[in-house]
């Protein structure tokens, strides 16, 4: 794969003085938002929590179940800060997202707990919101290390796909993987991860189906693309990524960061069991190691 | 895979679900293969996992054999075959 050009740059709104890092959120200290919201959509909750004032129009009604309010972290990051439970039409509870830039907490309602989920997630969630619901929602800007477009979309001839690495601007020097489609009329539609490497379809949610309504027309739901967001080459002209049959490698942007030939990092494992598997263990044995999640 | 290979043993490292979730999940799917669990992360960050699903093979060695995101298990089966050529 050459290296390309960027294509593609979300501009930076100017940088404001060198800000401190976000609070520590405590999830055990948010505050309930008493009142349940009936005909609201989730979106709708989500930048009334984050701002307390701005108001998204023309998005599907949700009724929110219950809803978190927290800080928003007085912070440049790009950030996901908020959560909702809210009820689709089949009256399916969805739980949505708080987090502070640097982890995410993706909270139960049910006992109150929280789980933390890394600093990459809360970017994945963050860019999806970003382009969801555009830069109001968050403050930082990302550019793009090297964009690749997707092979032609066969359910949607008139989509076209980029992959793209993103650097965050002043986050962790980290490139995030992160997929975007737009439609004939340059208006985002859905967004995802390459999640199953390059060689297969990424992971797509379009915003129709984040609305949870999988029979709409995506383009009902189709987004602009954020006033920041500037498109300096058709994405027709990003050199096509390969779908043949390469396996993802380190080089790909996606891959670990282990390299082949060098060892692996040598950790204890702690066994579902409790039990430990300490590096001398596992030494003379070929070992798999399966990373995956199941949620 | 398709040929059993009682040498080469298979952890699952997971990311970020409850232990009650993996314990139903692995009941369900009637899995007995061992399941690694991280507090923090610990494990995917010295790998520098950035993608799921993502395998590493390690060598007897302590060496990256091969590694893939996604489920590629041709890359897989030809990297094993390369450690029995070598046994």
């Amino acid at each position: 794969m050459t290296a390309l050009a960027l294509t593609l740059a979300l501009l930076a709104a100017p940088a404001a003085a060198q800000e401190p890092e976000p609070p520590a959120i405590d999830p055990a200290a948010l505050e309930v938002w008493e009142a349940t919201v009936e005909r609201y959509s989730a979106a709708v909750a989500l930048a009334f929590h984050s701002s307390g004032s701005a108001a998204l129009e023309g998005l599907p009604a949700f009724r929110v179940e219950e809803s978190f309010r927290g800080a928003r972290p007085a912070s440049g990051r790009l950030d996901t800060h908020i959560v909702a439970r809210y009820m689709d039409q089949e009256e399916e509870s969805h739980d949505v997202f708080l987090g502070d830039g640097r982890k995410v907490y993706l909270l139960d309602l049910e006992d109150r707990t929280a789980t933390e989920q890394g600093e990459s997630w809360s970017q994945t969630h963050a860019l999806s919101f970003y382009f969801f619901l555009g830069p109001a929602w968050t403050g930082d800007a990302y550019t793009v290390e090297e964009a690749r477009a997707l092979p032609a979309d066969s359910e949607h001839p008139g989509w076209r796909g980029v992959s793209l690495r993103l650097l965050p601007a002043d986050g962790p020097p980290d490139a995030m993987p992160f997929t975007l489609w737009v439609d004939a009329e340059g208006r985002a539609v859905a967004f995802g991860l390459p999640m199953f490497g390059p060689d297969e379809e990424p992971m797509r949610f379009t915003f129709s189906e984040e609305l949870w309504r999988d029979e709409a027309d995506p383009a009902e739901f189709a987004q602009p693309l954020p006033a920041d967001v500037e498109v300096t080459a058709p994405m027709a002209e990003i050199e096509p990524m390969d779908d043949g049959d390469d396996v993802a490698t380190e080089d790909d942007g996606f891959g670990p960061s282990t390299k082949v030939g060098e060892p692996a990092p040598e950790v204890t494992l702690t066994m579902l069991d409790g039990s430990e598997l300490a590096p001398a263990d596992l030494r003379g044995k070929t070992v798999l190691l399966n990373f995956w999640f199941y949620h | 895979m398709r040929e059993e290979r009682d040498d080469v043993l298979f952890v699952c490292v997971n990311i970020g679900d409850s232990k009650e979730v993996i314990t139903d999940y692995w009941k369900e799917g009637g899995f007995t293969m061992p399941v690694a669990v991280q507090e923090e992360d610990e494990v995917s960050k010295a790998f520098g996992v950035k993608a799921y699903p993502t395998n590493v093979l390690v060598g007897p060695d302590g060496k990256v054999l091969w590694q893939s995101v996604g489920w590629d298990e041709s890359g897989l089966e030809h990297a094993l075959g390369r450690t029995r050529a070598e046994d």
